[in-house]
Parts: structure tokens; sequence; C-alpha cells
């Protein structure tokens, strides 16, 4: 089976402040496809609240800004879990602790926020994920009350088009055209409604073998690339069927690299070192063999891609950001 | 007492000792059944259900990976405070206790965290794989150096703590037999020993964060020589070396004292332990059948041994929250309560020595006590926790007016209080009565009421027999 996917490169290193990124849990492409990379970090004690933060860099890993900080007074993070660029030319930020949406301007002002906590019309629990339509409406995957809210940018209620007893804990979600694609994260299912039709498909673990999915995108070629956070991968799919499957195969960043030249000694040691070693007993389980192989997706929460073509893999437990390149294929 | 109350004395006892505190609702669960089957139960973790991390881990970013030490606490607490599995998780702490390997030295919070699931997974069964998979532990390689221990430049830290702290005892052994105990150990050691070393030393978590290690046996870097090792001389291996400590009397001896300890009194009975030994040899060292033994013995269940332990920190804290129902789903606050627990004297996963944590009456200082008081009267005092909410709750429902000597019962039943002395309860009766009945058939009496109940509730968790178990 032709790849569909191709490895490109590795933006990213772990840092607390500054150029790096710290449990990175979303991104997005803003102006000028700079891109925009959320950080959770945690735990929230006092000395790491000013890691929470969002990272500002280019497509190939030019460090730009960072701006935002852990707390809880407005414009600040205590859980933040997903950002997105509206059509208004603003950056929205979900809070799953908070329970608000908080703007900002490319440039990392606070602009205002909204949200309430609450299980009623327009309230929310643990927003995961927010994504901002062509038409200005944001969808906010509403975990805790196991639905999908809409609302306008400015903060009204409009609507929860997918209501409990429907979705399990969902978390990413994907608008093409007229289809809203959920991650229904603990039901391991993709479901699809398609808006104008009114009709509903799933894509289950059968054909898949997802396991609590995180997010997903449909690429310009029509293939979905999702985040299979539980299985610790990436799984292409054409309509419902596997085309590929990702471990991950990320190399130092030019950020890493930088920092091995500084640190000599601890670079030879690591050039001597077997980065894939062979695995035994529960370190071959598909939760924790990341854990030992550097350049496997550990927790990918989140996918992205950019006009030329580019898909970003958010690596949350590894602090990257993986890159691929679409191949180009047939659009089905 | 009646027979039902002996009965909800004794596995409530059980659930203190073998458990993770005992609840009014398990205690009435087990009470269904005989003792002997609540003994099961607990012996047999495998046939309760393995609890659900995944939304522990989605939410808490931080606890999928555990590279920091708050990260890995907070996420064993959770277990310990969520578990339907109570005694494999009291059986990681009891050898996490006694194999104490610490963060400190690492600078590997998950490292401890495999040891913590080696512990859950093998802590029941035979000492001998116990040991055996303790000897493989990277963890354990890096905390006594057994990753330098090589032919020609022996290193005796594990062979000696082997001997001294985890399996004889003191006194038990010769220097030789340390010596020889070490050269049979060497070439076991972790892989990429150089890299992980350099990056233990100088804290590096860079580039892409921590990375497990692995266990490596290297046979060019064993010493294949003869040794000879407690009286026993032949070209012994690691393994070879577990296997006569396992079926030493010695060994059986000294890890029935350490169960009997942990399990059923701080001063040892020697008799008692001579019976747990006896049945340690017998059963080749399985665990299990050793608990079994101990949780049906008249030691166990004698009256005088019942609240005469001092808590743990984390024990306490953890019978706290599960009465309270705190933390039954991730919170971010988590890491605040996992800190109360270091503020009370017991870093888990970070013990201060090789010997572990001083216990029995060494646990209560000016400090720890008044960090041990505040702590439970905070939680026990939240009345947005549905645990306190049902014990509001238990009480309301004995009518519209509720006097002290009722809410002192029906508050002590709900904590599974079943033993409390004539003149602890008279105490508690006494500050019950200070502002007379409880109302409930007035609405604007009912905050004030509910207050009064926290405030009882916070009175009782801070009873030096809530502080025992």
């Amino acid at each position: 089976m032709d790849a569909v996917l191709e490895y490109s490169h590795t933006i990213g290193f772990l840092s607390t402040e500054g150029r790096g990124f710290n449990n990175p849990i979303d991104m997005c492409i803003g102006p000028g496809g700079l891109l925009y990379v959320l950080n959770r970090a945690g735990p929230e004690v006092g000395i790491r609240l000013p890691y929470k933060r969002v990272s500002v860099c280019t497509s190939e890993g030019e460090y730009i800004q960072e701006f935002g900080t852990g707390g809880i007074k407005p414009g600040e993070f205590w859980w933040p879990s997903s950002i997105d660029y509206t059509t208004s030319g603003e950056l929205v930020v979900s809070d799953e602790a908070l329970n608000r949406l908080s703007f900002f301007s490319p440039e990392g002002q606070f602009l205002r926020s909204f949200g309430e906590s609450g299980d009623g019309p327009g309230l929310l629990n643990r927003p995961s994920y927010v994504k901002c339509s062509s038409e200005g409406i944001l969808y906010i995957s509403d975990s805790l009350n196991h639905r999908i809210q809409r609302f306008t940018l400015a903060g009204e209620y409009i609507d929860s088009v997918v209501g409990i007893g429907e979705l399990n804990f969902p978390w990413g979600l994907d608008l093409v055209g007229s289809d809203l694609l959920v991650c229904d994260w603990r039901d391991d299912s993709i479901k699809i409604w398609n808006q104008e039709t009114q009709t509903r498909s799933v894509i289950t673990s059968v054909t898949t073998g997802l396991f609590r999915p995180s997010h997903l995108i449909t690429t310009n070629s029509g293939y979905r690339v999702i985040s299979d956070w539980g299985n610790n991968r990436v799984i292409v799919l054409l309509g419902d069927e596997p085309r590929q499957i990702l471990h991950g195969e990320a190399e130092s960043s030019e950020w890493a690299s930088e920092y091995l030249l500084a640190n000599p000694q601890e670079a030879e040691a690591r050039m001597l070192a077997d980065l894939v070693p062979t695995l035994s007993g529960r370190q071959t389980s598909r939760r924790e063999r990341s854990a030992s192989i550097e350049s496997y997706f550990w927790g990918p929460t989140a996918i992205t891609s950019n006009k030329s073509g580019h898909i970003f893999i958010v690596d949350s437990c590894r602090h990257r950001l993986q890159v691929y390149k679409e191949t180009g294929a047939p659009n089905p | 007492m009646s027979l039902a109350n002996q009965k909800k004395l004794l596995i409530s006892h059980l659930l203190r000792r073998a458990g993770l505190g005992a609840t009014r609702c398990e205690v009435e669960r087990l009470c269904q059944g005989t003792y002997e089957d609540a003994v099961e139960e607990l012996l047999h973790p495998e046939r309760n259900p393995d609890m659900d991390d995944d939304l522990i881990r989605r939410y808490h970013v931080d606890q999928n990976s555990l590279m920091l030490i708050e990260s890995s606490q907070s996420y064993w607490l959770y277990k310990l405070i969520n578990t339907r599995r109570p005694l494999e998780e009291k059986i990681a702490l009891f050898w996490h206790g006694l194999f104490s390997t610490a963060y400190g030295k690492l600078n590997h919070a998950k490292a401890v965290a495999n040891q913590i699931n080696t512990f859950r997974q093998f802590g029941l069964g035979n000492l001998r794989t116990i040991l055996l998979e303790l000897s493989r532990d990277p963890a354990m390689l890096f905390w006594l150096d057994n990753k330098d221990n090589k032919l020609g430049t022996p290193n005796e830290n594990y062979g000696r703590e082997l001997l001294e702290l985890f399996a004889l005892g003191i006194g038990q052994y010769t220097e030789e037999d340390v010596k020889n105990c070490a050269l049979a150990f060497t070439g076991w050691t972790i892989r990429n020993a150089e890299y992980m070393s350099r990056r233990a030393e100088r804290d590096s978590i860079w580039p892409y964060g921590r990375l497990d290690w692995q266990f490596e046996y290297i046979p060019e870097n064993h010493d294949d020589g003869v040794k000879t090792f407690l009286g026993y001389t032949g070209r012994f291996n690691g393994d070879d070396i577990l296997d006569i400590l396992c079926s030493s009397p010695t060994t059986a001896r000294f890890i029935s004292e350490k169960l009997y300890e942990y399990f059923v009194a701080d001063s040892i009975d020697q008799a008692t332990v001579d019976e747990f030994a006896s049945e340690f040899l017998r059963c080749n060292g399985d665990i299990r059948q050793v608990l079994r033994t101990i949780f049906h013995s008249t030691a166990f269940k004698d009256i005088g041994n019942m609240r005469s332990k001092v808590m743990s920190p984390i024990d306490l804290v953890v019978q706290t929250c599960r009465i309270c129902q705190s933390h039954s789903f991730p919170d971010w606050n988590i890491v605040l309560t996992a800190m109360d627990v270091n503020f009370m004297g017991q870093e888990i996963l970070n013990p201060p020595t090789v010997e572990g944590w001083h216990t029995g009456s060494e646990w209560i200082e000016t400090g720890s006590l008044v960090e041990r008081l505040n702590a439970s009267a905070k939680e026990i005092s939240n009345k947005s926790l549905p645990g306190v909410q049902e014990i509001i709750s238990l009480v309301h429902s004995h009518g519209p007016v509720v006097a002290p000597m009722t809410l002192v019962d029906v508050c002590l039943e709900a904590m599974a209080l079943y033993d409390m002395p004539t003149s602890t309860k008279e105490m508690l009766v006494g500050y019950a009565s200070k502002w007379g009945n409880l109302a409930f058939d007035r609405e604007d009496a009912i905050p004030c009421s509910e207050q009064r109940i926290t405030e009882l509730l916070q009175m009782i968790v801070s009873c030096r027999e809530y502080q025992m178990c």
C-alpha cells in the first residue's frame, strides 16, 4: 500500500519557557501560516503555572514568541485544551477547568472571554475542543456534558447539535462541507453528522482498531487523518478503510540539535545509545512502548494541516510536533 | 456487642489493615458474606476490574507521561482512592516501604512508578519472583548502583542491601556472603547505562522528556567464578542467590516479621511470627497464602491489636478521600492532596533512605500532627463532596429533629467507626450537645444544622481513634 503521508521534520523541544513546548495539546495555523501551539503543562502548582502558554513559530521551526500564563484571571489558563483561529482574525482558546473560551489577538493580547459552568443549554462542563466554522460559528466539544454546542463568536448560545446519549466524552472535531465529524473518545469511534441531510454515520473500531481517538482532520485529497490517542499512533483512512498507520519517526528537531551541540558529553552518550531498544513484557503494550522509544508518538492529541500540505501532529508527551507531508493522492 | 456488630467490627478492621480504609458501603457489602469471603475477595484482586485510568491520562496530560514527581504521586493517589482492588495497592505500598527506591537519586519518577506496577503485578505472588523482578527492576538497579556492578569492578551496594534490608536482616550473613552475593549479580544492569546515567546525573529531561529504562544482562560483565554463599558453593548467578535466600528459614522469618509489623501490630510477638514463617516455608514463599494465614490468625483478630497502629499519612489521606468520595473523577486539585501527604511526612515514590520510612508512632510529631488534623478536617467538612453529602442526608433521614446522641451515632456509623471508646463518644456527644438538637423542620435551620454536622465530622477525624488503624 502506497504511503499517503511521508515524514518531513520535527519541530519542538521540551522547554517550560521561551523556545520550546511543555505538553502541547493543540495547535492552529494563524495569520501568515504561523503555528500557534497551546501548552497544557501541569500539574497545577504555583511554580509550574507559567509553563501554560501559547508558543508561536513558523512551520519550519523558527521561534517567534510566546504569550499567556497559568492562572484563573481573565486571559489566563488553567486546563487549556484547544486553540483555533477564527474567521474574525482572533485566536480562541478553550479551557476545560475554567469552562470558558478566551479570545486573543494574533499578537497575544487578551480580548474577552465567555463561558459558564453547568449542564443546561449554553453552559459548559470541560470544553475539550473548539473549532470555528467558515461561517464564524464556534463548535464546542462539551466533553462532560457529552454534546457538541454551537455559539456565535460573541459568545451567544445557538444550539446543541448533538446531544446526550449520542456521545461519550467527545474530544476533537472537524467540519468538512456540511459534515460534522466528532471523535467520540470513550466510544472508540468517529461519529459523522451531515447537517444538511440530517443523516448519520459512524466509523467504528472494528475496521480501524481505534482506541480513544482524540482528533481528526480531512486532507485536501480527502483522506481522514486521526490521532489514535489510546494506541499512541496516527491512522489514515480513506472513507472508513485504513490506508496507513503511523507510529512516529521523529528525529532531533533544530532546537533539540542545538541543545545537544551545547551539551557534547550528553550528545556523545546519546550517539552510542540504542534509542530503539527491543522491549519485553509490559513495555511492549500500546500504552507503554512510546515511553521507551523516543521517535514514537506518545499521546498524540491533535492534528492540523496547512495550505502547503504539511500535516502537524501534536505529540503531547514528547513536547513536539511531528510534521508529515501529503504525498499527493487521488481525491476520492 | 451483637454478632452482627462484631462482624462489622472485624471486617472494618480487615479493610483498614488489608485495604485502604473502611467505608460504610464497603463494610455493609462485605458483611453480606462471611469474613472468609471478605478475605478471599481482598486476596484475589483480579476478581474485580482494574481501574480505567484513560480519563486520568486524558485530563491530566502530565500524568500520561509521569515525568514529574508530583504528577506520579498524584497518579498513584488516584489509584489508591478509586481502586476496587485495595490489597493490590496495599501490598504495593508494603513492598515500596520495604524495598524503598527513591526519586531523589534517580531523577526519574516514572521509573519508580514502573517499579510500583511491578509490585502490583507480582506483589501477592511468590517471594522468589518478587525478588527476581526487583533485582531486574531498572529503578532498583540504578538506586543501589548495580548498573555499575561488573566483573573486575564489583559494586556491593545492592548485594549488601538485599541481605541486610530485603531478605535476611543484619547479623544473618558474613562479609564474604555480601561480596559473593554482589559478584553473582555482576552484569545485571540497565540498557544504555551510560546515556541514562548521564541524563540522571544532570537531571536532563531533554530533548523530549524521560525515556523508560530497561533491564539488560551482559554476560561478559558477569563474574562466572565459583562463589560460596550462606554455606553453598557453586558458579552462582543472581537467580541462584535468590533460590538460596528464598529457601532459608531466616528469610521466612524476616519477611514474616515485616508482614506482621505492617499488617498486625508494631511490637512483634515472636511465637506468632514463627507460625507465619512456618507457613511461608510450607507454601514456598507464596505471599498470598502467608497473608491468608495472617488475616485468619488470632493475633490479627485480637481486639487488643485493633486501632493499635498509627495510620501512615497515605493511609489516612486515602481513607478520608474514600469516605468523602473525593477525586473520584479527574480534578486538578489532586496534586494538592498529594502534597498534603508529603507535608505529613510521607513522600510516596520518594522515601527518605533505602530503609524506607520510620513508621508507627514516629509518624506523629508536632508538625505532622497538625497537618494530619488540618487536612482531614478540611476534607471532611467540604459539603460539596458526595460522601459528605451522603452523611448529611443520612443524619437528615433520622427525622425533622435529631438529638445529639443520635447525631454522633449516625456519623460514627457512616464513617465505619464501630468501636469508638465510651470516653471518646461521651466527649463527642458533649460537643454535639452544646447547641441542642439539630433541626431540619425549618428551611432556615437547615444550613446551620448541616454546618453542625460537618463540625462534628471535623471533631471525629481529629480523634485519636480515627488516626489509628
